[in-house]
């Protein structure tokens, strides 16, 4: 198992905020490893991704983020990985704590705001 | 025979013969009794003259002194005889003369007395006679002022007519039971409101007035049930809703009725029909519910806005900012023109995708308030079916749906060109969303004066149960996680098809899918056909 460690692992459906947000931080020199789907990023860590921090959509596709939380904490590895509720629904920053997430990051977010916090979860 | 007849009257000359203490005591016991009566009572002799009279016979006859009656003929004062008032008694009849002459004590006869003040009153009369050894010496008279009695009498009809019509104006249907539960009076609305047939009213049978009521009743065992329990509780007051196999709603108020002292003489029973404020009330819930419903959808929308709006914002938003960066960390000629391009076009792109959002919001608003304005125009509705696919060519190449067209003949018609596009995009969008993969085949029909567009997938297909449904709004047959919009697609389409005049349908598609059928008249409402068309 191979252990990659990206700045941060986003996971949300919509592509062409993967993308995007891909291609900014590729330009600032960080790597960013992408997810469309919870189960996609589940399978990401079990491979052995260990990413500074996880920025996590809301509302997605398939399996919900609380069910996303349940499983990650089972993975001895990633449990310590700090997750942020990435949301541009009104509300959502209420659900932080219930889900036992780490933050709160809204959409949109300012660039700077991203950077900060890779800065403060790298190493 | 001229004996004093005074015999009763305390102001008499006393007694005429040696008379004992004990008679005389008696006397003045009479004689107290008489002027402290009500009754009017007068001596009259052997001729038919007033020899005495009580305190209460100055009353009746008007005069302030005993002095106005003594000597007075009787004859004249009661039966008018003077005044030939031709309902007077002939002498034969008259009491005093029957007392007087055969001694017999009269049955009661009514006079009529004039007042010395002009007035009449009618009087009872009552004639005794009074005799000494053996030999009939007067008579004594008790007279009875009955106009008193007619005027209670009258009030009481007067009260009694007064009720009646209360009870018969009353918009409440009233019924009266004793206190063995018969049935002592009910008003005409009572009749009106259950629709009492004529012979049950006329029986007054309490047995078949119930029967009549319960057929009628939705649930006869709760109000017997009731009515039972009330006879056995007379104290209690009820007040309850009954509803009628009819629709209609009564309600039924009860309470006893008692006497100042409490005694229980039996119940009354009002019912009023208040169906109408019944069905006002469940109106006006109903208008309730539809206004939550509306509020829990128009913050339900607000959040899904808000989402879509943000989303294509965020992207936005950083591919700006990084842009900015690299201009503030660069030399202009060090930034390459290969890349700027790329940014700025994917800027544009996601500017077109807050474009559409935005045009979708506007349409949604022109659609809630009733503001769609079509702009005719005659046109061939293949060509401009061609044209519309070909722009999604690719859109649909890239969820790798197969495209199928036959719109080969040519369709003139009037209609709003913006709007067939916009149909068509958002039937083309849904099949690519809900049946990525698989094939896409669009069709164009021209029959009964009406073109048909089709558009087939093999997606996921909508079940029968859900077609009404995904024409509502924010209506969707799955969950809005899986697939993201407004979920307003189907119903904007749905809504542009209404106000062209036409109708949507949603059918299986064999083996799988939806076939969604736009029909459209061949000219827009309130618009002639076009002579040309074919």
């Amino acid at each position: 198992m191979t252990t990659r460690t990206p700045c941060l692992l986003l996971v949300d459906d919509d592509a062409t905020i993967r993308s995007t947000l891909a291609r900014v931080l590729a330009e600032e020199g960080k790597e960013v490893a992408l997810a469309a789907t919870a189960e996609e990023a589940l399978a990401l860590l079990t491979e052995g991704l260990r990413p500074g921090f996880i920025l996590l959509d809301l509302t997605m596709p398939g399996m919900n983020v609380a069910d996303f939380m349940l499983q990650r904490a089972e993975l001895s590895g990633a449990r310590r990985i700090p997750v942020f509720v990435f949301s541009a629904t009104r509300g959502a920053q209420d659900r932080v704590s219930s889900l036992g997430a780490d933050g709160y990051v809204p959409k949109p977010v300012n660039l700077e705001d991203i950077l900060e916090l890779v800065e403060r979860h790298s190493g | 025979m001229m004996r004093s007849p005074n015999k009763i009257g305390r102001s008499a000359a006393g007694p005429r013969e040696g008379g004992a203490a004990k008679a005389e005591a008696s006397l003045e016991i009479s004689g107290e009794v008489l002027a402290a009566i009500g009754v009017a009572v007068l001596a009259v002799d052997h001729k038919g003259l007033c020899r005495h009279a009580n305190p209460a016979a100055l009353t009746l006859f008007g005069v302030s002194e005993l002095g106005g009656l003594l000597g007075k003929d009787m004859h004249d004062l009661l039966h008018g005889r003077q005044s030939g008032d031709p309902t007077a008694h002939s002498l034969k009849e008259c009491p005093i003369n029957r007392a007087l002459e055969r001694g017999a004590v009269t049955h009661i006869t009514r006079e009529a007395v004039t007042l010395p003040n002009g007035e009449r009153i009618e009087v009872e009369c009552r004639a005794y006679p009074m005799s000494r050894g053996g030999e009939i010496s007067g008579a004594a008279l008790v007279l009875t002022d009955m106009s008193a009695h007619r005027r209670v009498e009258e009030e009481n009809l007067f009260r009694k007519v007064l009720l009646d019509a209360q009870s018969e104006a009353s918009i409440d249907g009233i019924l009266v039971v004793s206190s063995d539960t018969k049935m002592l009076s009910f008003n005409r609305r009572f009749v009106d409101l259950w629709g009492v047939p004529q012979h049950i009213v006329e029986s007054r049978s309490d047995e078949l007035a119930l029967s009549w009521v319960l057929q009628k009743l939705q649930d006869p065992q709760a109000f017997t049930a009731k009515v039972a329990h009330l006879y056995a509780h007379p104290d209690q007051e009820s007040r309850d809703l009954i509803a009628l196999k009819d629709g209609r709603f009564f309600d039924r108020y009860s309470t006893p009725v008692k006497s100042s002292e409490g005694v229980y003489y039996g119940r009354v029973w009002f019912f009023r029909d208040i169906t109408d404020l019944k069905r006002a009330e469940a109106e006006m819930s109903r208008l309730y519910d539809e206004a939550q419903k509306a509020v829990h959808l128009r913050d339900e929308f607000l959040s899904i806005a808000s989402h879509e709006l943000r989303t294509p914002l965020t992207a936005l938003q950083l591919a700006t900012q990084s842009f900015l960066r690299r201009i503030a960390k660069s030399e202009a000629p060090e930034i390459p023109t290969a890349w700027a391009k790329e940014r700025v076009t994917g800027v544009l792109d996601l500017l077109d995708r807050l474009s559409t959002l935005i045009d979708t919001l506007l349409d949604i608003s022109r659609l809630t308030a009733g503001r769609l304005v079509l702009t005719p125009e005659t046109l061939d509705f293949s060509a401009l079916v061609r044209e519309v696919v070909g722009r999604h060519e690719e859109q649909l190449s890239d969820q790798g749906c197969a495209l199928t067209v036959r719109a080969e003949h040519e369709i003139m018609g009037c209609w709003d060109r913006l709007r067939i596009e916009q149909i068509l995009s958002n039937l083309l969008s849904n099949a690519s969303k809900y049946g990525a993969g698989k094939p896409v085949e669009v069709k164009v029909e021209h029959a009964a004066a009406q073109v048909h567009l089709s558009v087939r997938d093999q997606g996921i297909g909508i079940p029968a149960g859900d077609r009404k449904r995904v024409f509502e709004r924010f209506e969707r047959a799955v969950s809005s996680y899986e697939y993201g919009g407004f979920g307003l697609g189907l119903w904007i389409v749905s809504e542009i098809v209404k106000a062209m005049g036409g109708d949507i349908n949603i059918d299986e598609t064999p083996g799988g899918g939806a076939t969604f059928t736009v029909s459209l008249p061949l000219a827009l409402p309130e618009l002639a056909p076009e002579p040309g068309a074919t």
